[in-house]
């Protein structure tokens, strides 16, 4: 069993009587629903991740773009395990993403923990048409979550369109992730209304055994995040200091549970340096 | 059954000078169509530039292009659907319009006749128009008669008062056969059809007494309609043009609850939706919209044309001088599902809806093309492995269903957390990269790509996947190495070519991203 399974169950408990409610008669306002992540980064969120909310994922460098991506679709894919009755979920992505780093792959999203009929794909030609799009399926509430991914942090998404989303992902209780492709390194620059932030670089897997070569196996895909804001830190007023922002959590997605797997082994969290290959290319 | 015939020159009113198309016919120029004045000049197709220049010096001479008039006539063919939604294209001139049953909406054929001809005029085309019980006899009278209205039902007498004066062209018979039954005598159609008919058939071929008989309506000839006619269709006209885009979304809307009060008379839903917008200067816009579900909400239908009319692009919104007709049409119709009872499926269905909706307003929007499932394919070519559908095309899956049928993790759910063996990426075109490798079969040591050297610190493979020979040739073996970089980025590798088999300096690539 996941090591968040407990709190899965609980959140699906709480949804499937909402369901009921829904039709037996108007439900009392509620606190929104929290999504246990992992045990490294609950206590800084706050006991998880609203299911009603924005949340931006921004790449650390320009060759962590795959990273982010696939950190977005690991929270999509727990949002979508615990979801009652939905389960599709929608990736919306400017079509210069597609070009420049690769469309998404059916295959290596199932590994990743979707179902391919599970997944609905939408291109859009720019930002424009993946705001408008991820409001539109956002307010449907007929997803599991909506995944945008954005390459241009240009005059159209700012304060007043991410407010829109984050209006939006209430409106349809859907949580809506918007991944800034090309926004690495400027993470911190990013003024928005979003209800957190994520700085994602790949990190070092795992290694599996080597079969025989001098190398070994790459492992399960792993993350190193940093995050960046949390605008609902705990209420419960305790003055805990587990938000920072400097710090680096490192994470193991594990697409056949649908789980972060909590780091026992702790390695060195592998973090680029500043005049490495990747720096050269942003300065480039 | 009506035909209209377009003139070749638009415009003649201006002009003073004959006019006639010219194209090159076995080596020489020769007059292909002439314009009313030039016909009443003595004139005619058939004859050479030279001979008619002789004639008529001022004979002005233009190329028939006939691209441009295929095109043109098919305009006017979509204009004509103003009136009858059964409209066919005949040969390159001509347009047949099945007015079974619709005459009387502008108050009889006589006056429908006018209607079509001064509307088409004010547009510039001069129009021969024939209109009969059968195509066979309107397609006649609007090429070899000066009549043109042959009254319904008619037979005996005044069948062969219209018709038996006709030359036997008139039965549009290729030229051989006419030239054939000239040599005999037979010039007129009254020539044929009063004479006993085996010895015509044995001489002449079975064939002219079949177009006799689909003159006289003894046979049943049909029309073959540019468009289907739709099942359900409503529409509205303005005696003064429309323009503001609120105004057709509107009326769009109106006609959407006509359609729906249809639809439900048989319980079914619309699949497809058609909206014809006809423009007092003729164009004719034609905007088809798709849903996954049988719709018979009108809401629904005009929030859908809404989209597409909201979208940027070709679609864009046009009314130009003004929309006089709006016609909404159901093309595609399915029954509905019998509603479900239980609780929980009312909810499961309420979402389904929800979500094909929704697919549907993304796909109206961004294209139908752009929003997609995807379908796994047989092939174990990477990139061809998947495919992606348009998500409205096929009914989606129920939630259970996609709960079910997952694609890898199940299978692979025995051996905890296998890494993924294929990338959440990947590149529609494997982008070429500079790789170096212990041996030249071996897995790669590092590799530039995009400028940027990548050392690798992990790597699994080969994972040897063969061409499909069957298929193409000349492809190459493809061995794919998942490769990590000393920063922890993943890749997918492959080197194409068999070392010292097919190739001897094999190329790598990069396919794709690991998360």
């Amino acid at each position: 069993m996941s090591p968040g399974g407990k709190t899965e169950r609980m959140a699906h408990l709480r949804s499937a009587i909402a369901g009921i409610e829904a039709h037996s008669g108007p439900a009392p306002a509620r606190a929104p629903l929290k999504l246990s992540m992992a045990r490294a980064l609950d206590p800084a969120l706050g006991g998880g991740l609203a299911s009603d909310a924005l949340h931006e994922i921004a790449p650390a460098q320009a060759g962590d773009g795959a990273a982010a991506m696939g950190f977005a679709l690991a929270l999509a894919a727990r949002f979508a395990a615990a979801a009652p009755h939905v389960s599709t979920v929608l990736l919306v992505s400017e079509d210069f993403c597609a070009s420049e780093t690769g469309a998404p792959y059916g295959p290596g999203l199932a590994a990743h923990g979707f179902g391919l009929r599970q997944l609905v794909l939408a291109r859009a030609p720019d930002a424009l048409a993946l705001l408008w799009a991820m409001e539109e399926a956002l307010k449907s509430g007929a997803l599991a979550a909506v995944v945008g991914e954005m390459w241009s942090l240009t005059r159209h998404y700012g304060l007043a369109a991410s407010r829109r989303l984050l209006l939006a992902a209430k409106a349809g209780r859907t949580p809506a992730l918007l991944v800034h492709g090309g926004a690495f390194g400027r993470a911190d620059a990013i003024s928005s209304a979003a209800e957190t932030r994520f700085e994602i670089a790949a990190a070092a897997s795992r290694r599996l055994e080597p079969a025989g070569g001098r190398l070994g196996l790459p492992g399960a895909p792993a993350f190193a995040a940093r995050l960046l804001k949390a605008r609902l830190r705990p209420c419960a007023g305790a003055p805990t200091r587990s938000f920072d922002e400097a710090r680096i959590i490192r994470l193991e997605w594990n697409g056949v549970e649908r789980c972060f797997r909590d780091p026992t082994i702790s390695l060195p969290v592998v973090r680029a340096s500043a005049d490495g290959p990747g720096a050269s290319v942003a300065r480039g | 059954m009506l035909e209209a015939e377009r003139s070749q020159a638009p415009r003649q009113g201006e002009r003073r000078a004959p006019l006639a198309a010219v194209a090159k016919i076995k080596g020489a120029q020769k007059l292909v169509c002439v314009d009313r004045l030039a016909a009443s000049l003595g004139l005619a197709p058939g004859l050479s530039l030279a001979d008619a220049r002789a004639r008529r010096p001022n004979l002005i001479a233009v190329e028939a292009a006939p691209e441009e008039e295929r095109r043109l006539l098919s305009r006017v063919a979509d204009w004509c659907s103003r009136f009858t939604p059964l409209v066919a294209l005949d040969g390159a001139d001509g347009v047949t319009l099945d007015i079974a049953g619709v005459a009387h909406l502008f108050s009889g054929e006589e006056k429908m006749a006018d209607e079509i001809v001064t509307r088409l005029a004010a547009r510039g085309f001069d129009v021969a128009l024939g209109l009969a019980d059968t195509p066979r006899a309107a397609w006649a009278l609007a090429r070899f008669s000066d009549r043109r209205i042959a009254p319904a039902g008619v037979a005996g007498a005044l069948f062969a008062k219209i018709f038996h004066s006709l030359p036997l062209a008139a039965l549009g018979l290729d030229e051989k056969t006419v030239a054939d039954l000239a040599r005999a005598g037979l010039r007129r159609i009254g020539d044929v059809a009063l004479r006993p008919r085996a010895p015509i058939a044995a001489r002449f071929g079975a064939e002219v007494l079949n177009r006799l008989d689909a003159l006289c309506g003894l046979e049943r000839g049909a029309i073959s309609p540019r468009f289907a006619a739709p099942d359900f269709s409503a529409e509205r006209r303005f005696a003064s043009p429309i323009s503001r885009r609120e105004d057709v979304e509107g009326t769009i809307a109106r006609l959407a609850q006509n359609l729906v009060i249809l639809l439900e008379r048989q319980a079914k839903g619309a699949r497809q939706v058609e909206v014809r917008l006809f423009r007092v200067d003729g164009a004719v816009r034609r905007i088809v919209v798709g849903a996954s579900r049988p719709l018979n909400e009108a809401r629904t239908i005009a929030r859908l044309f809404r989209e597409r009319l909201d979208a940027p692009g070709e679609d864009e919104f046009d009314a130009g001088y003004g929309i006089d007709i709006v016609r909404l049409s159901c093309l595609v119709a399915e029954p509905l599902a019998p509603s479900q009872r239980e609780l929980e499926q009312v909810h499961e269905g309420e979402q389904e809806r929800h979500l094909a909706d929704l697919l549907d307003r993304l796909g109206a929007r961004l294209g139908a093309r752009r929003v997609t499932r995807l379908e796994l394919v047989d092939t174990h070519i990477p990139e061809f492995v998947v495919a992606a559908l348009p998500a409205s095309q096929g009914r989606a899956g129920s939630a259970r269903e996609a709960r079910s049928t997952l694609f890898l993790p199940q299978a692979e759910s025995e051996q905890d957390a296998a890494p993924p063996t294929r990338p959440i990426r990947l590149f529609e075109r494997p982008e070429w990269i500079e790789a170096i490798a212990e041996i030249p079969d071996g897995p790669p040591l590092r590799f530039k790509w995009r400028r940027v050297l990548h050392e690798i610190a992990a790597v699994e493979g080969p994972e040897r996947i063969g061409a499909e020979w069957w298929r193409r040739k000349d492809a190459l073996t493809r061995d794919y190495y998942r490769a990590e970089d000393t920063q922890g980025r993943r890749f997918w590798l492959y080197r194409e070519g068999l070392y010292g088999r097919e190739t001897a300096r094999a190329k790598w690539f990069l396919h794709g991203l690991f998360a």
